[in-house]
């Protein structure tokens, strides 16, 4: 099955990515980002990276069972910021889940490359979902999967299985093996899916590492996976643009004290029409 | 030999799904009931003293009642209500909001508004569900709650005609509940006796979805320690979002959002 690519150059690239998200689960759009922002993001990763296993350690990171992910990379370089800007993922936020929509998760992915037999069985390379139920065909969130790098079978291009978005049951291992496709994408691309689509993590075999960048939206009631405002800070926070504030949950914070809760309108933690 | 939870199981998921309501008796015994009830009236008395004059402040309405503890904290522990919410909503179901159901003699309120308890529609899926417990026999005199049923598949809300032509007034004693569909559209009676009408309403959600109140972060920890494990899960302390890195990359039994949470 081919993999529907569209370039974000032409008119019609947002309905033909969202027909694309409601058949086949996923999309992939073109020309996203350009060269020089792609080798100033893959700068940014390597110094998250850093920046973890400094804080972390990597013994750490190997016992938590995750290969390349870089959790909570807006603490480290403010150029992750700027994903949350780019025109093409808030036209499909607003076309999907909505203005409201707050971002779930953000993770790096430096993808090292290793040996076929020595890539270790993780989550993220085994088939699953990234929003793990099904709310009856109600599109509930969505992923934007950057390739920092140029995704090809040999360097862990993500694996998708068409059209397995929003479906109750999991399809069978022997399914799952015989549909799945790798999304090959230009450097710059993004992949769009709903993030109830069954796909896995390729592995790496290229000898060089592979960068790319995830962001997962979700409507704004549902919790993060880590609480964006708190962890950044409220100075950080407030020093942002309107739109990066309302993804990153400032305005749909749970209040923890009944003096956060009585405020007029324009100063609630949780704002009206959120949803 | 009948198994009558399951019957009244069976009842209840059916009310829910066709008329969007359902009322369920002896949820609380007589004792428990007036326990609940006297601690109520401290907590609307307290909870009056210490935010009169904030914003959006009503003298009937106590929010987060699970920080008054005692007897709020043992109801998050009642059985028939958590059988009731985890069959719609799974058993790691959590609480939304926790507040007071009164209304004082004569009194007006928003809720006498038709109104749903929840924006967002989702056909055919269950994000929420409502118990409002009755600690005085709710009666049409003293303001019981109307329901509209039928309409909580219904995204917009019926004019006041048609509201006022099918709704029923779910009238119940001391002891039983209503749970309803967060979409079913209602609104509050008029309490035309000379007593204050109380009763308590108690909103699950499912656990991935956010708390109005961070009720972990709001009840003291002594008390929070001395919690059965279903009652703070049902609080929301096995379905926290982590703030910081520390918080994330921890063993599966110091995570704050355990596994198997939905």
């Amino acid at each position: 099955m081919p993999v529907p690519s569209i370039s974000c150059k032409t008119d019609r690239w947002l309905d033909e990515a969202l027909d694309a998200l409601r058949y086949q689960g996923f999309a992939v759009v073109e020309d996203v980002l350009s060269p020089a922002f792609c080798d100033r993001a893959r700068t940014a990763l390597y110094k998250a990276r850093d920046g973890i296993y400094a804080e972390l350690g990597e013994d750490r990171l190997r016992a938590a069972g995750e290969l390349g992910t870089l959790r909570l990379p807006l603490r480290y370089d403010e150029t992750f910021f700027a994903f949350l800007e780019v025109p093409e993922v808030l036209a499909l936020i607003d076309a999907t889940v909505g203005p409201t929509a707050i971002l779930h998760l953000m993770n790096g992915f430096i993808l090292p490359s290793l040996e076929r037999t020595a890539t270790p069985t993780t989550y993220q390379n085994s088939f699953h979902r990234d929003f793990p139920r099904y709310m009856q065909g109600y599109l509930a969130s969505i992923n934007t999967l950057f390739a920092v790098d140029t995704f090809t079978a040999e360097n862990g291009a993500t694996l998708a299985v068409p059209a397995t978005h929003q479906r109750d049951e999991r399809p069978s291992e022997e399914y799952l093996n015989n549909n799945v496709v790798p999304v090959e994408a230009p450097q710059g691309s993004m992949l769009v899916f709903d993030s109830t689509l069954w796909h896995s993590a390729g592995r790496n075999n290229s000898g060089r590492d592979r960068a790319a960048l995830n962001m997962q939206f979700t409507r704004s009631f549902f919790k993060q996976q880590i609480d964006y405002v708190r962890a950044l800070g409220d100075s950080v926070i407030e020093s942002l643009p309107e739109r990066s504030k309302q993804l990153l949950g400032w305005y749909t914070r749970v209040v923890t004290s009944l003096d956060e809760f009585y405020q007029p309108a324009d100063r609630r933690m949780y704002r009206g029409g959120q949803g | 030999m009948i198994d009558t939870d399951s019957l009244m199981l069976a009842r209840v998921s059916y009310e829910i799904e066709t008329l969007g309501f359902s009322v369920v008796n002896g949820v609380v015994s007589a004792a428990e009931c007036a326990a609940l009830r006297a601690a109520l009236l401290e907590a609307l008395d307290d909870d009056a003293r210490r935010y009169a004059g904030l914003p959006g402040k009503k003298v009937e309405l106590v929010n987060n009642l699970a920080i008054y503890g005692g007897p709020f904290l043992a109801l998050m522990g009642n059985s028939t209500m958590r059988t009731i919410f985890a069959h719609f909503l799974t058993p790691a179901c959590i609480l939304y909001n926790f507040s007071s159901t009164v209304l004082y003699p004569q009194a007006k309120s928003d809720v006498q508004n038709i109104h749903v308890d929840s924006p967002r529609v989702i056909p055919g899926y269950h994000d929420g569900l409502i118990m409002t417990l009755a600690l005085d026999d709710f009666n049409d005199a003293n303001g019981a709650t109307y329901y509209l049923p039928g309409s909580q598949n219904s995204a917009t809300p019926p004019d006041a005609a048609t509201f006022d032509r099918f709704a029923l007034s779910v009238a119940r004693p001391a002891g039983a509940a209503v749970f309803f569909n967060p979409r079913c559209f209602h609104r509050g009676g008029h309490n035309q006796t000379e007593r204050v009408r109380c009763g308590l309403t108690v909103f699950s959600v499912r656990p991935f979805m956010k708390q109005r109140f961070d009720f972990p972060r709001m009840i003291d920890p002594e008390t929070a320690a001395q919690l059965p494990a279903a009652t703070r899960a049902f609080l929301g302390y096995d379905a926290r979002t982590p703030s910081a890195m520390e918080e994330f990359y921890v063993d599966a039994e110091r995570r704050l959002y355990k596994a198997g949470q939905e």
